[in-house]
């Protein structure tokens, strides 16, 4: 079940690719992709290539992918292994979901964190007591893991 | 009504929409799977939509034979909403999410719930799952999908449990289920593989499905296997211990134990233990450096430090002494490894790998092109003139200009994203740098200084690069300060000397700021000319020098640092009150010194008997 439909996610992703990243399998195995993510043009990430990659559990897509990012990013809802604190990530999953409509959704994380339920509080304490010291540090590190 | 089927029409567009691709992934995707990855020739998404894509539901991709219309008016196949209710045991629309009482399963997929629920027309209602069948053989696929029935057609029994399913396949079979997914994979009885008990090993250990890799073990618990990492993970939480320690340095890869024995052990050999019963008592108290062990021993057992003195500190704090000392245990290196480790990879993370590099060019390149096939092929092509030598540096930044025509394409760190594929001392990457850089001060000036006419860069780089004003000033402002007020550098230049910091010799001073002034140094007397600078200078230095002729007559070196020391012993006072004497008062002071030392020997010499005893008296008066 979960491998017709991750191939109907592919062929769709290569037909109408979303706008700012990318998505497809590492290898000849088709339950694990890496994907790409442009850092949005508004946002500290902007002229960074993040890169994350994604396993399907096999009772996909009953059961949400698990996402996390290769690329060091400097974000209170990602943390130093790259995992996401994303609620469509976890309990708020839904199987009509699909892979273009979580990497949009965690664009929109990179433009919007969400401090208020923060996966590392220091970034968070940061982004919101000074906002332009969060920006710079987002912006170094942008530019020296992700450029 | 009208709302209703507004939103349904609404929703079976998007249905559509989404629902494509399915015969195309047939045609690429079997062929070669990594093909797909590359952005499709656009040609293909054209108007080939069979009318066997509009039936796929939008969970599973398989075809819908019996829709499942929930509340909320989102169709998926009735397998799906069944699972979801019945195994999944959730009431949640599979699309929106929106608890839905009911569900309505038949054939027609453009049907509507709410006139299906107005017409009342069921053949069957099942009242545990809250599933209303439109048509009988609806109900009968649907209910169906729980029977444990033998899938070799020997019996239609339902066995009715997986228990008694998995007896009826040893038993007559010789096969057995895994009875892991049994309990966990929340499939139908069915849809569950038959193995023999070597496959049923292999499934185990290493899978035997594409994505499934078998069923994780504990290595703890005698090869006790779980469905999934996950429910591994819930196992390793409840049941055995995590170094919370060793996660705060990198949680990606957590270290277990098997109880808090072994990972006390753990924590003496890598870690700062406070060793004082009540803390032992309570477990987990354990550090990851010293310092904080002792600002532990400090803030909780003050008392038994205070009271105890040095001896609970050496208990309480061994592991915070062994460090330097002799007891160190060896498997402190252990800890040692994993601290600096822990350091290696921001290093590594520094000089990213060439094939992330070239990853991250190509992704860019990609993005900017709008995923254009062909565009890309020219890209990779320039790229590959380039490297052969065919163009050069110049060429193919505007080729890259040329090519990369939208908006946010930013041409010149796809520039350095290629400079950075090659040698660092190589001719084109040196190349493609030098125009990178060029580029990019370029951008910077347009950035930074967009009104400034094009001469004022270089005027303002020359400054910075110069930097007279670095010296003294040591300010990021100076430049554009000179350039604002150019005037102002000269009459700055005479005030350079007085401020100079230490002004070795005097001559030097004078020689330097003005030849003028030279003359006039030794004579203080009234020169009218000369300003008050001069003078100021003049008078600074007759002053110290006086004071220095001074420091040496009146306060020769060698007795100020003793002074203190022989202050000490309350038998010398009266001698030190006399300013005359100084030398004397010196040489008193060591007389008194010998004494004591003789003192304190307590040796019978004679003579230095007699002067103790003159000493005393002197105390006695």
């Amino acid at each position: 079940m979960s491998l017709k439909r991750i191939t109907k996610e592919l062929n769709d992703l290569g037909r109408d690719p979303p706008t700012s990243c990318s998505a497809g399998p590492v290898g000849d195995d088709l339950y694990h992709w890496q994907a790409s993510i442009m850092g949005p043009p508004d946002s500290p990430y902007a002229g960074g290539v993040f890169f994350l990659s994604i396993h399907f559990p096999t009772d996909y897509p009953f059961k949400p992918p698990k996402i996390s990012f290769t690329t060091k990013i400097y974000h209170p809802n990602i943390n130093a292994n790259g995992n996401i604190c994303l609620d469509i990530l976890k309990d708020q999953w839904s199987p009509a979901l699909t892979i273009s409509k979580v990497l949009l959704s965690i664009c929109s994380l990179l433009t919007d964190a969400n401090p208020d339920d923060p996966l590392v509080p220091e970034i968070a304490h940061i982004y919101k007591t000074d906002r332009s010291k969060y920006e710079a540090t987002a912006k170094e590190w942008t530019k020296k893991y992700a450029v | 009504m009208v709302m209703s089927q507004q939103i349904k029409s609404t929703q079976k567009r998007n249905f559509r929409r989404t629902q494509g691709a399915q015969t195309r992934i047939e045609k690429t995707v079997e062929k070669e799977p990594g093909s797909a990855r590359k952005p499709p020739v656009l040609g293909i998404s054209g108007t080939d939509e069979s009318s066997d894509d509009e039936d796929l539901c939008v969970v599973c991709a398989e075809k819908i034979v019996y829709a499942a219309i929930a509340l909320c008016n989102h169709v998926v196949c009735h397998v799906c909403a069944f699972r979801q209710r019945a195994l999944y045991e959730k009431n949640s629309c599979l699309v929106c999410r929106t608890e839905a009482d009911d569900v309505i399963i038949c054939q027609d997929k453009d049907a509507n719930y709410g006139s299906l629920k107005e017409g009342g027309k069921f053949e069957e209602v099942n009242e545990k799952y809250a599933l209303l069948f439109v048509e009988e053989s609806a109900a009968r696929s649907t209910l169906n999908l729980l029977k444990f029935t033998c899938p070799f057609g020997d019996t239609d029994v339902d066995f009715g449990s997986y228990k008694k399913y998995n007896q009826h396949l040893k038993d007559e079979h010789g096969k057995t289920l895994c009875m892991i997914c049994a309990s966990h994979k929340r499939a139908f009885p069915r849809e569950l593989k038959v193995y023999t008990t070597n496959q049923l090993r292999v499934h185990q250990s290493k899978g035997d499905s594409k994505g499934f890799t078998g069923h994780p073990m504990c290595t703890f618990c005698s090869g006790q296997r779980f469905y999934s990492e996950d429910e591994l993970n819930v196992h390793m939480r409840d049941k055995h211990e995590r170094c919370h320690i060793c996660d705060r340095v990198d949680s990606s890869k957590p270290q277990y134990f098997k109880d808090y024995d072994q990972l006390f052990e753990h924590f003496k050999a890598a870690h700062y233990v406070c060793t004082v019963q009540s803390c032992l008592d309570n477990k987990f108290v354990v550090f990851e450096d010293d310092l904080d062990l002792q600002a532990h021993i400090l803030k909780e057992h003050g008392s038994i430090l205070g009271s105890g003195s040095s001896s609970a500190l050496t208990n309480g704090g061994r592991r915070y002494q062994s460090r330097l000392s002799t007891f160190q245990q060896p498997p402190r290196d252990s800890g040692s490894q994993q601290r600096s480790t822990r350091k290696k990879p921001t290093n590594e993370d520094d000089s990213d790998s060439l094939v992330l590099k070239s990853k991250r060019m190509h992704e860019r390149a990609r993005n900017y092109l709008k995923y254009s096939h062909s565009d890309y092929e020219q890209f990779l092509a320039i790229n590959e003139g380039y490297k052969n030598g065919m163009i050069t540096a110049e060429d193919l930044f505007s080729a890259y200009q040329t090519l990369f025509q939208s908006a946010e394409a930013n041409t010149t760190l796809l520039l350095y994203d290629f400079s950075e594929l090659f040698f660092k001392n190589s001719k084109n990457y040196k190349d493609l740098r030098a125009v990178y850089d060029r580029e990019q001060e370029k951008q910077d000036r347009r950035t930074n200084f967009p009104s400034l006419s094009s001469s004022s860069p270089n005027l303002l780089a020359r400054n910075v690069v110069s930097g007279k004003w670095g010296a003294t000033g040591g300010s990021a402002k100076p430049a554009a300060r000179q350039y604002n007020f150019p005037s102002l550098k000269k009459p700055s230049e005479p005030a350079f000397p007085v401020l100079k910091p230490t002004p070795v010799s005097h001559k030097k001073i004078n020689t330097i700021s003005r030849p003028s002034s030279a003359t006039g140094t030794p004579k203080p007397p009234s020169t009218a000319a000369s300003d008050y600078k001069p003078t100021y200078l003049q008078d600074k230095k007759s002053t110290s020098s006086s004071t220095t002729s001074l420091d040496r007559k009146m306060f020769p070196p060698l007795p100020k640092p003793q002074k203190p020391t022989f202050r000490a012993p309350p038998v010398n006072k009266p001698n030190i009150a006399n300013p005359s004497q100084w030398g004397k008062v010196h040489e008193d002071a060591s007389t008194t010194l010998q004494t004591f030392d003789a003192d304190a020997a307590s040796s019978s010499h004679g003579k230095k008997k007699g002067k103790q005893k003159q000493l005393l008296f002197h105390i006695g008066i």
